[in-house]
Protein backbone atom coordinates (compact mmCIF):
# COMPACT_ATOMS: atom_id res chain seq x y z
CA UNK A 1 0.00 0.00 0.00
CA UNK A 2 1.37 2.90 -1.15
CA UNK A 3 1.08 6.16 1.44
CA UNK A 4 1.23 10.02 0.80
CA UNK A 5 3.52 12.01 2.25
CA UNK A 6 2.20 13.88 4.94
CA UNK A 7 3.83 16.79 6.08
CA UNK A 8 3.54 17.52 9.77
CA UNK A 9 0.46 20.01 10.73
CA UNK A 10 2.25 23.50 11.00
CA UNK A 11 0.97 24.05 15.12
CA UNK A 12 2.81 20.88 15.53
CA UNK A 13 -0.32 18.62 15.90
CA UNK A 14 0.07 14.93 15.23
CA UNK A 15 -1.52 14.28 12.12
CA UNK A 16 -2.06 10.55 13.05
CA UNK A 17 -3.66 11.12 16.21
CA UNK A 18 -4.62 14.46 15.53
CA UNK A 19 -3.60 15.41 19.36
CA UNK A 20 -1.15 18.57 19.79
CA UNK A 21 2.13 17.42 21.15
CA UNK A 22 2.62 18.36 24.74
CA UNK A 23 4.91 21.11 25.65
CA UNK A 24 7.70 19.48 28.03
CA UNK A 25 9.16 20.58 30.58
CA UNK A 26 12.64 20.38 30.73
CA UNK A 27 13.12 19.77 34.25
CA UNK A 28 10.41 16.71 34.27
CA UNK A 29 11.51 15.38 30.72
CA UNK A 30 15.34 15.35 32.51
CA UNK A 31 14.49 13.25 34.95
CA UNK A 32 12.21 10.67 32.84
CA UNK A 33 14.48 10.03 30.39
CA UNK A 34 16.99 9.24 33.51
CA UNK A 35 14.05 7.11 34.66
CA UNK A 36 13.88 5.65 31.58
CA UNK A 37 17.49 5.33 30.72
CA UNK A 38 17.52 3.31 34.48
CA UNK A 39 15.17 0.97 33.60
CA UNK A 40 16.51 0.05 30.49
CA UNK A 41 20.03 -0.46 31.63
CA UNK A 42 18.12 -2.73 34.59
CA UNK A 43 16.28 -4.74 31.88
CA UNK A 44 19.44 -4.94 29.63
CA UNK A 45 21.61 -5.93 33.09
CA UNK A 46 18.87 -8.83 33.62
CA UNK A 47 19.01 -10.35 30.41
CA UNK A 48 22.65 -10.50 30.31
CA UNK A 49 22.31 -12.06 33.61
CA UNK A 50 19.83 -14.61 32.27
CA UNK A 51 21.56 -15.25 29.53
CA UNK A 52 25.00 -15.92 31.25
CA UNK A 53 22.89 -18.12 34.20
CA UNK A 54 21.42 -20.03 30.79
CA UNK A 55 25.30 -20.79 29.55
CA UNK A 56 25.34 -23.08 32.56
CA UNK A 57 22.68 -25.39 31.02
CA UNK A 58 25.26 -25.70 28.03
CA UNK A 59 25.77 -29.81 27.18
CA UNK A 60 29.58 -30.21 27.95
CA UNK A 61 31.43 -32.66 25.69
CA UNK A 62 30.92 -35.22 27.76
CA UNK A 63 27.21 -34.87 27.57
CA UNK A 64 27.23 -34.34 23.99
CA UNK A 65 28.75 -37.64 23.04
CA UNK A 66 27.14 -39.68 26.31
CA UNK A 67 24.99 -42.96 25.30
CA UNK A 68 21.86 -42.56 24.06
CA UNK A 69 19.83 -44.80 26.86
CA UNK A 70 16.44 -46.63 26.25
CA UNK A 71 14.56 -47.19 29.65
CA UNK A 72 12.48 -49.77 30.39
CA UNK A 73 10.33 -50.88 33.27
CA UNK A 74 11.35 -53.73 35.03
CA UNK A 75 10.73 -56.58 33.13
CA UNK A 76 9.64 -54.78 29.97
CA UNK A 77 11.83 -54.92 26.62
CA UNK A 78 14.38 -51.98 25.93
CA UNK A 79 15.08 -51.63 22.10
CA UNK A 80 17.37 -49.68 20.56
CA UNK A 81 18.68 -49.86 17.05
CA UNK A 82 21.76 -52.52 17.75
CA UNK A 83 20.01 -54.62 20.51
CA UNK A 84 16.76 -55.26 22.47
CA UNK A 85 17.34 -56.64 26.01
CA UNK A 86 14.35 -57.62 29.08
CA UNK A 87 14.62 -58.27 32.41
CA UNK A 88 13.77 -62.01 33.05
CA UNK A 89 14.13 -62.12 37.10
CA UNK A 90 16.45 -61.03 39.57
CA UNK A 91 17.82 -63.35 42.87
CA UNK A 92 19.84 -61.47 45.62
CA UNK A 93 22.20 -63.52 47.57
CA UNK A 94 24.69 -63.47 49.84
CA UNK A 95 26.74 -66.29 48.44
CA UNK A 96 27.22 -68.01 45.05
CA UNK A 97 27.59 -71.65 44.42
CA UNK A 98 29.76 -72.22 41.20
CA UNK A 99 28.69 -75.60 39.72
CA UNK A 100 30.61 -77.65 36.68
CA UNK A 101 28.60 -80.03 34.70
CA UNK A 102 29.98 -83.07 33.56
CA UNK A 103 29.19 -86.70 32.31
CA UNK A 104 29.01 -89.58 34.24
CA UNK A 105 31.82 -91.69 32.22
CA UNK A 106 30.03 -95.10 33.08
CA UNK A 107 26.50 -93.78 32.19
CA UNK A 108 26.77 -91.04 30.00
CA UNK A 109 23.97 -88.87 32.88
CA UNK A 110 25.10 -85.87 33.36
CA UNK A 111 26.65 -84.96 36.51
CA UNK A 112 26.89 -81.48 38.55
CA UNK A 113 29.91 -80.98 40.68
CA UNK A 114 30.19 -77.78 42.80
CA UNK A 115 33.77 -76.23 42.61
CA UNK A 116 33.39 -73.71 44.54
CA UNK A 117 31.85 -70.71 46.31
CA UNK A 118 31.93 -66.63 46.19
CA UNK A 119 30.44 -65.10 49.40
CA UNK A 120 30.05 -61.31 50.31
CA UNK A 121 29.43 -59.21 53.61
CA UNK A 122 27.19 -56.95 50.51
CA UNK A 123 24.95 -58.41 48.66
CA UNK A 124 25.18 -60.58 45.48
CA UNK A 125 22.66 -59.32 42.65
CA UNK A 126 22.13 -62.18 39.97
CA UNK A 127 20.18 -60.90 37.30
CA UNK A 128 19.24 -62.89 34.63
CA UNK A 129 18.42 -60.89 30.89
CA UNK A 130 17.33 -61.89 27.58
CA UNK A 131 18.86 -60.41 24.47
CA UNK A 132 18.71 -60.12 20.95
CA UNK A 133 20.80 -58.11 18.29
CA UNK A 134 18.96 -55.79 15.50
CA UNK A 135 21.50 -57.01 13.39
CA UNK A 136 25.14 -58.22 13.85
CA UNK A 137 25.84 -60.75 16.64
CA UNK A 138 27.19 -58.78 19.84
CA UNK A 139 28.86 -60.03 23.21
CA UNK A 140 27.43 -57.91 25.65
CA UNK A 141 29.59 -58.84 28.58
CA UNK A 142 29.67 -55.72 30.95
CA UNK A 143 27.18 -54.17 32.64
CA UNK A 144 27.17 -51.80 35.22
CA UNK A 145 24.00 -51.34 38.47
CA UNK A 146 23.36 -47.68 38.48
CA UNK A 147 22.13 -46.96 41.93
CA UNK A 148 19.22 -43.93 42.74
CA UNK A 149 22.27 -41.69 44.24
CA UNK A 150 24.45 -41.87 40.79
CA UNK A 151 27.14 -44.67 41.56
CA UNK A 152 27.82 -47.05 38.86
CA UNK A 153 28.64 -50.37 39.97
CA UNK A 154 30.48 -52.87 37.76
CA UNK A 155 29.96 -56.39 37.01
CA UNK A 156 31.62 -58.19 40.14
CA UNK A 157 34.88 -59.99 38.45
CA UNK A 158 34.44 -62.69 40.81
CA UNK A 159 32.42 -64.44 38.92
CA UNK A 160 33.98 -65.46 35.81
CA UNK A 161 32.11 -65.03 32.86
CA UNK A 162 31.59 -68.80 32.06
CA UNK A 163 29.29 -69.22 34.78
CA UNK A 164 27.17 -66.05 33.70
CA UNK A 165 26.47 -66.94 29.86
CA UNK A 166 28.89 -64.06 28.74
CA UNK A 167 30.47 -65.32 26.02
CA UNK A 168 27.33 -66.50 24.42
CA UNK A 169 26.61 -64.21 21.41
CA UNK A 170 23.57 -61.97 21.20
CA UNK A 171 21.50 -63.00 17.59
CA UNK A 172 19.22 -61.46 15.45
CA UNK A 173 16.20 -63.95 15.55
CA UNK A 174 16.31 -64.92 18.69
CA UNK A 175 16.30 -64.27 22.15
CA UNK A 176 19.80 -65.40 24.14
CA UNK A 177 20.05 -65.39 27.99
CA UNK A 178 23.03 -64.44 30.01
CA UNK A 179 23.66 -63.22 33.88
CA UNK A 180 25.00 -60.67 34.94
CA UNK A 181 26.50 -60.67 38.98
CA UNK A 182 26.84 -57.40 40.85
CA UNK A 183 28.35 -56.93 44.27
CA UNK A 184 26.77 -53.78 45.82
CA UNK A 185 25.62 -52.95 49.36
CA UNK A 186 21.82 -53.34 49.95
CA UNK A 187 21.04 -49.90 50.80
CA UNK A 188 22.09 -49.31 46.54
CA UNK A 189 18.78 -51.80 45.41
CA UNK A 190 15.90 -49.65 45.89
CA UNK A 191 15.83 -47.47 42.68
CA UNK A 192 18.38 -49.12 40.87
CA UNK A 193 19.14 -50.59 37.44
CA UNK A 194 21.01 -52.09 35.03
CA UNK A 195 22.82 -50.61 32.42
CA UNK A 196 24.07 -52.20 29.13
CA UNK A 197 25.86 -50.30 26.29
CA UNK A 198 26.33 -51.32 23.02
CA UNK A 199 29.72 -52.16 21.98
CA UNK A 200 31.83 -49.47 20.28
CA UNK A 201 31.07 -50.04 15.88
CA UNK A 202 33.43 -47.08 14.88
CA UNK A 203 36.30 -49.69 14.25
CA UNK A 204 38.67 -47.19 16.32
CA UNK A 205 40.97 -49.03 19.03
CA UNK A 206 42.39 -46.35 21.08
CA UNK A 207 44.30 -48.47 23.67
CA UNK A 208 45.17 -45.05 25.61
CA UNK A 209 41.73 -44.16 26.24
CA UNK A 210 39.13 -46.48 24.97
CA UNK A 211 35.79 -45.24 23.79
CA UNK A 212 37.46 -42.05 22.88
CA UNK A 213 35.87 -41.52 19.89
CA UNK A 214 32.53 -43.11 20.72
CA UNK A 215 29.60 -40.88 20.41
CA UNK A 216 25.89 -41.61 21.27
CA UNK A 217 26.54 -45.03 21.46
CA UNK A 218 23.09 -47.38 22.40
CA UNK A 219 22.07 -48.12 25.59
CA UNK A 220 19.51 -50.01 27.41
CA UNK A 221 18.45 -49.14 31.20
CA UNK A 222 16.34 -51.76 32.98
CA UNK A 223 14.76 -51.10 36.20
CA UNK A 224 15.70 -53.37 38.40
CA UNK A 225 12.49 -54.01 40.55
CA UNK A 226 9.23 -51.97 39.99
CA UNK A 227 9.12 -49.96 42.74
CA UNK A 228 10.79 -49.89 46.50
CA UNK A 229 8.05 -51.74 47.91
CA UNK A 230 9.34 -54.77 45.22
CA UNK A 231 13.02 -54.07 46.29
CA UNK A 232 12.41 -54.64 50.16
CA UNK A 233 10.31 -58.02 49.14
CA UNK A 234 13.58 -58.87 47.03
CA UNK A 235 15.49 -58.36 50.22
CA UNK A 236 13.74 -59.57 52.62
CA UNK A 237 13.02 -62.73 50.16
CA UNK A 238 16.86 -63.34 49.70
CA UNK A 239 18.18 -66.67 48.91
CA UNK A 240 20.34 -68.45 51.04
CA UNK A 241 22.66 -68.59 48.06
CA UNK A 242 22.72 -69.07 44.26
CA UNK A 243 23.86 -71.66 41.90
CA UNK A 244 25.50 -70.82 38.42
CA UNK A 245 26.69 -73.17 36.41
CA UNK A 246 29.80 -72.90 33.89
CA UNK A 247 28.23 -73.50 30.51
CA UNK A 248 30.01 -72.81 27.56
CA UNK B 1 70.82 7.69 31.77
CA UNK B 2 74.68 5.86 32.41
CA UNK B 3 73.50 5.91 35.72
CA UNK B 4 70.75 4.06 35.27
CA UNK B 5 71.97 1.27 32.94
CA UNK B 6 75.15 1.35 36.40
CA UNK B 7 72.66 1.06 38.68
CA UNK B 8 70.48 -2.03 37.11
CA UNK B 9 74.14 -3.82 36.55
CA UNK B 10 75.27 -3.41 39.44
CA UNK B 11 71.83 -4.73 40.81
CA UNK B 12 71.94 -7.48 38.58
CA UNK B 13 75.47 -8.02 39.59
CA UNK B 14 74.60 -8.14 43.28
CA UNK B 15 71.83 -11.03 42.80
CA UNK B 16 74.34 -12.52 40.79
CA UNK B 17 76.79 -12.55 43.53
CA UNK B 18 74.38 -13.53 46.23
CA UNK B 19 73.08 -16.30 44.91
CA UNK B 20 69.64 -15.12 43.22
CA UNK B 21 69.89 -16.52 39.85
CA UNK B 22 70.48 -19.66 40.87
CA UNK B 23 67.55 -22.55 40.09
CA UNK B 24 65.71 -23.54 43.28
CA UNK B 25 65.65 -27.03 44.56
CA UNK B 26 63.03 -28.82 43.31
CA UNK B 27 60.24 -28.80 45.62
CA UNK B 28 60.13 -32.61 47.29
CA UNK B 29 56.99 -34.52 47.69
CA UNK B 30 55.55 -34.32 51.06
CA UNK B 31 56.83 -37.51 53.15
CA UNK B 32 54.05 -39.76 55.09
CA UNK B 33 54.37 -42.23 57.40
CA UNK B 34 52.43 -45.91 58.09
CA UNK B 35 48.70 -45.43 58.38
CA UNK B 36 48.59 -41.93 57.07
CA UNK B 37 46.12 -41.04 54.49
CA UNK B 38 47.44 -39.59 51.20
CA UNK B 39 45.11 -38.16 49.09
CA UNK B 40 45.43 -39.33 45.16
CA UNK B 41 42.36 -37.02 44.17
CA UNK B 42 41.03 -40.51 42.69
CA UNK B 43 41.88 -42.31 45.42
CA UNK B 44 42.41 -41.64 49.71
CA UNK B 45 45.21 -44.18 50.61
CA UNK B 46 46.54 -45.48 53.72
CA UNK B 47 49.13 -47.59 53.35
CA UNK B 48 48.62 -49.83 56.33
CA UNK B 49 51.52 -52.23 57.10
CA UNK B 50 54.44 -54.11 55.35
CA UNK B 51 54.56 -57.77 56.43
CA UNK B 52 56.85 -60.70 55.62
CA UNK B 53 55.14 -64.35 56.08
CA UNK B 54 54.78 -67.43 54.65
CA UNK B 55 52.06 -68.20 52.14
CA UNK B 56 51.24 -70.70 49.91
CA UNK B 57 52.49 -70.68 46.49
CA UNK B 58 49.30 -70.92 44.83
CA UNK B 59 46.42 -68.38 46.04
CA UNK B 60 43.58 -71.00 45.70
CA UNK B 61 45.24 -73.99 47.46
CA UNK B 62 45.84 -73.84 50.78
CA UNK B 63 47.95 -77.12 50.71
CA UNK B 64 49.80 -75.69 48.30
CA UNK B 65 53.74 -75.33 49.40
CA UNK B 66 54.53 -72.40 51.43
CA UNK B 67 56.70 -69.63 50.21
CA UNK B 68 57.64 -66.34 52.19
CA UNK B 69 56.02 -63.42 50.86
CA UNK B 70 55.67 -59.65 51.64
CA UNK B 71 52.45 -58.29 52.28
CA UNK B 72 51.46 -54.39 51.32
CA UNK B 73 48.32 -53.51 53.12
CA UNK B 74 46.56 -50.35 51.93
CA UNK B 75 43.39 -49.34 52.50
CA UNK B 76 41.97 -47.18 49.82
CA UNK B 77 38.94 -45.09 49.24
CA UNK B 78 37.43 -44.99 45.72
CA UNK B 79 36.12 -41.27 44.98
CA UNK B 80 34.83 -42.19 41.52
CA UNK B 81 31.43 -42.49 41.34
CA UNK B 82 31.86 -45.55 39.59
CA UNK B 83 33.70 -49.22 40.00
CA UNK B 84 37.27 -48.74 39.31
CA UNK B 85 39.45 -51.70 38.19
CA UNK B 86 42.70 -52.40 40.87
CA UNK B 87 44.90 -51.55 37.75
CA UNK B 88 44.44 -47.75 38.29
CA UNK B 89 45.91 -48.15 41.75
CA UNK B 90 48.71 -50.64 40.63
CA UNK B 91 49.19 -47.55 37.82
CA UNK B 92 49.61 -44.90 40.77
CA UNK B 93 51.98 -46.32 42.75
CA UNK B 94 55.04 -45.20 41.00
CA UNK B 95 57.98 -46.50 43.09
CA UNK B 96 57.81 -49.63 46.01
CA UNK B 97 61.89 -49.68 46.72
CA UNK B 98 63.95 -50.09 49.71
CA UNK B 99 65.95 -47.10 50.57
CA UNK B 100 68.91 -48.89 49.00
CA UNK B 101 69.01 -52.21 46.13
CA UNK B 102 66.54 -53.16 44.20
CA UNK B 103 62.82 -51.65 43.61
CA UNK B 104 59.92 -53.87 44.13
CA UNK B 105 58.20 -52.33 41.58
CA UNK B 106 58.87 -49.55 39.71
CA UNK B 107 57.72 -47.52 36.81
CA UNK B 108 59.84 -48.53 34.16
CA UNK B 109 59.45 -52.43 35.00
CA UNK B 110 56.01 -54.32 34.45
CA UNK B 111 54.54 -57.17 36.41
CA UNK B 112 56.80 -59.39 36.71
CA UNK B 113 60.62 -57.69 35.52
CA UNK B 114 63.36 -57.71 37.97
CA UNK B 115 64.04 -60.01 41.23
CA UNK B 116 60.34 -59.61 41.94
CA UNK B 117 57.00 -59.92 40.88
CA UNK B 118 53.62 -58.79 42.41
CA UNK B 119 49.98 -59.60 42.18
CA UNK B 120 47.29 -57.15 44.38
CA UNK B 121 43.92 -58.20 45.63
CA UNK B 122 40.73 -56.86 47.53
CA UNK B 123 40.53 -59.95 49.50
CA UNK B 124 36.90 -61.99 50.26
CA UNK B 125 35.47 -65.13 50.61
CA UNK B 126 35.92 -68.00 48.03
CA UNK B 127 38.00 -65.57 45.66
CA UNK B 128 39.23 -62.20 46.08
CA UNK B 129 38.12 -59.16 43.95
CA UNK B 130 39.85 -56.83 41.89
CA UNK B 131 37.88 -53.89 41.45
CA UNK B 132 37.08 -51.05 44.19
CA UNK B 133 33.64 -50.25 44.37
CA UNK B 134 32.52 -46.30 44.71
CA UNK B 135 32.84 -44.42 47.85
CA UNK B 136 33.92 -47.19 49.87
CA UNK B 137 36.98 -47.75 51.58
CA UNK B 138 38.58 -51.24 50.52
CA UNK B 139 41.28 -53.70 52.05
CA UNK B 140 43.76 -54.08 49.01
CA UNK B 141 46.75 -56.55 49.75
CA UNK B 142 49.52 -56.49 47.49
CA UNK B 143 51.99 -59.76 47.64
CA UNK B 144 55.29 -59.13 46.24
CA UNK B 145 57.14 -62.61 45.44
CA UNK B 146 60.82 -63.10 44.47
CA UNK B 147 61.18 -63.61 40.71
CA UNK B 148 64.47 -65.12 40.55
CA UNK B 149 64.88 -69.06 39.10
CA UNK B 150 64.82 -71.91 41.85
CA UNK B 151 69.04 -71.90 41.55
CA UNK B 152 69.30 -68.94 41.92
CA UNK B 153 69.31 -67.25 45.20
CA UNK B 154 65.83 -65.38 46.42
CA UNK B 155 66.70 -61.95 47.10
CA UNK B 156 66.83 -60.66 50.68
CA UNK B 157 63.83 -59.07 51.89
CA UNK B 158 64.18 -55.10 52.87
CA UNK B 159 63.86 -53.59 56.50
CA UNK B 160 61.62 -50.64 54.68
CA UNK B 161 60.21 -49.53 52.15
CA UNK B 162 59.75 -46.18 50.40
CA UNK B 163 56.18 -45.85 48.45
CA UNK B 164 55.64 -43.08 46.04
CA UNK B 165 52.43 -41.94 44.86
CA UNK B 166 50.94 -40.53 42.17
CA UNK B 167 48.33 -38.34 42.07
CA UNK B 168 45.02 -38.65 39.32
CA UNK B 169 43.19 -35.85 37.66
CA UNK B 170 40.13 -35.05 35.72
CA UNK B 171 41.78 -34.67 32.24
CA UNK B 172 40.46 -33.12 29.00
CA UNK B 173 41.18 -34.67 26.04
CA UNK B 174 42.88 -32.17 23.80
CA UNK B 175 41.05 -33.54 20.60
CA UNK B 176 37.76 -34.56 21.96
CA UNK B 177 36.95 -32.04 25.03
CA UNK B 178 35.95 -34.97 27.32
CA UNK B 179 37.56 -35.96 30.41
CA UNK B 180 39.38 -39.01 31.77
CA UNK B 181 40.68 -39.55 35.18
CA UNK B 182 44.91 -39.78 34.51
CA UNK B 183 47.88 -39.86 36.20
CA UNK B 184 48.86 -35.86 36.71
CA UNK B 185 52.45 -35.72 34.53
CA UNK B 186 55.43 -32.99 34.92
CA UNK B 187 57.42 -31.12 32.23
CA UNK B 188 59.14 -34.55 31.43
CA UNK B 189 55.85 -36.16 30.62
CA UNK B 190 56.69 -38.59 33.50
CA UNK B 191 53.78 -38.77 36.66
CA UNK B 192 54.60 -36.84 39.02
CA UNK B 193 54.94 -38.09 42.68
CA UNK B 194 52.53 -36.74 44.84
CA UNK B 195 53.59 -38.07 48.27
CA UNK B 196 56.32 -40.14 49.61
CA UNK B 197 55.07 -43.04 52.34
CA UNK B 198 58.45 -45.00 54.24
CA UNK B 199 56.96 -47.91 56.34
CA UNK B 200 58.77 -50.45 58.30
CA UNK B 201 58.37 -54.29 57.50
CA UNK B 202 57.96 -56.34 59.82
CA UNK B 203 59.02 -60.07 59.73
CA UNK B 204 56.27 -62.51 60.85
CA UNK B 205 56.80 -66.33 61.63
Amino acid sequence: MVRPAVAPLPDGTDHRTGRRAAEPAPAASRARRAGRRLANGTVALAIAAGAVYAHTYVMDKDDLDAPLTTHAAAGAVAANGRFGMRLERVAVTRTIRLATPSNDPETGAQVIKETGHVGTGDVFVVATVQATSAGDPLWLKEAWLHTRDGLDYAVSDRVYGIYRRADHPIQHGWWSELDYVFEVPKEALPGASIMVTAPSSNGINDDIYPGRYDQLLPEVSLSLTADDAATRRLISEMAESVRLMARL
Amino acid sequence: MPAVVLLAAAGLGATAALGGLREAPAEQPPQRGAGEEVDQHLFRTKIENAVVRSAPTGSDDPGAPKERVLELSLRVYNNARNSVPLEALDESLLLIAPPEGDPLKSPQGGRDVGKWRFGDSIPGEGLPGRTLPPKRTSLVVMRFHSNVGADERPPAFPGSLTVELGRYENHEDAFTGRHRTQLVTGDDLKPVVAARVTIPVREEA
